[in-house]
């Protein structure tokens, strides 16, 4: 066997710790965005979603992002972007906020919303404290029987 | 992980082939359309290859939208050629499929002869 194989560990939902969210900071800068949809996969694999799960996260991250990152009709007022990920029961739920004007609403009407309405099981903004956060949750289908 | 890259090769007869690597997003959107914008003035036929294109949202979706406006503009075609089912879910999940003429590989994109975007 080669040296450099590792062997791969089924993952276990049951042994991923369900309280702790992980929090990724990231300057509020389209660049990153890439780390953010890497996170994703990470994630989604260790709660053991499907490649196509996966990929429905990964494009779903990217557009709430693009949200904040892209904004129509507001403006982040500060540089930092904050996205945070709560596995819970098979699912994973991700906030992403960031400081924005008061009144900061995302653009509901467009693609990035309407592709991410699609790609999600449940979908949610609010603006509180200067900061406007999308919410997206992501079922593991296995789960849902 | 793989960079973003655009190599424009030309295909003879006013027509060039614009291929994609790597994964296009809202921080690489712009980069496309400043090369497509170009070769839509220049050229007769603009087809895009996504056969290594890795990942494309809503970014991606409105620089192909914008590229078929300009084509339509200036009397030229421009196609998507190869992408995958994966990489073309904004497209799909945005409900725009019919509004963007996709052909299974170059070859059959480089050889269509209908009219303008249609």
């Amino acid at each position: 066997m080669p040296q450099n194989t590792v062997p791969q560990t089924p993952p276990d939902p049951d042994r991923v710790p369900k309280a702790v969210p992980v929090v990724l900071s990231v300057p509020a800068d389209k660049t990153y965005v890439v780390l953010i949809r890497s996170t994703a996969s990470h994630l989604g694999a260790r709660l053991g979603f499907t490649v196509a799960e996966i990929s429905d996260l990964r494009l779903a991250v990217d557009e709430a992002c693009g949200l904040l990152l892209i904004p129509e009709g507001f403006e982040l007022t500060g540089d930092e972007l904050e996205c945070r990920f709560t596995e819970a029961d098979g699912e994973l739920r991700f906030v992403v906020s960031a400081l924005a004007n008061q009144g900061a609403a995302p653009d509901t009407g467009g693609f990035g919303w309407s592709v991410l309405a699609a790609l999600v099981d449940g979908l949610v903004w609010s603006y509180d404290h200067g900061r406007m956060h999308v919410e997206l949750v992501k079922r593991h289908v296995s789960k849902e029987n | 992980m793989e960079g973003f890259t655009i190599t424009t090769a030309d295909a003879g007869e006013n027509r060039v082939v614009v291929a994609l690597t790597g994964e296009l997003d809202l921080a690489t959107a712009d980069t496309l359309w400043a090369e497509l914008e170009g070769r839509i003035a220049q050229n007769k036929v603009v087809v895009l290859d996504c056969s290594r294109l890795t990942f494309m949202d809503s970014s991606g979706l409105r620089v192909l939208l914008l590229a078929i406006r300009k084509a339509e503009t200036v009397g030229g075609r421009f196609a998507v050629a190869a992408i995958g089912a994966d990489v073309k879910r904004a497209i799909t999940l945005s409900g725009m499929s019919d509004h963007v003429p996709q052909h299974p590989d170059v070859a059959a994109a480089l050889a269509d002869t209908s009219p303008a975007g249609h």
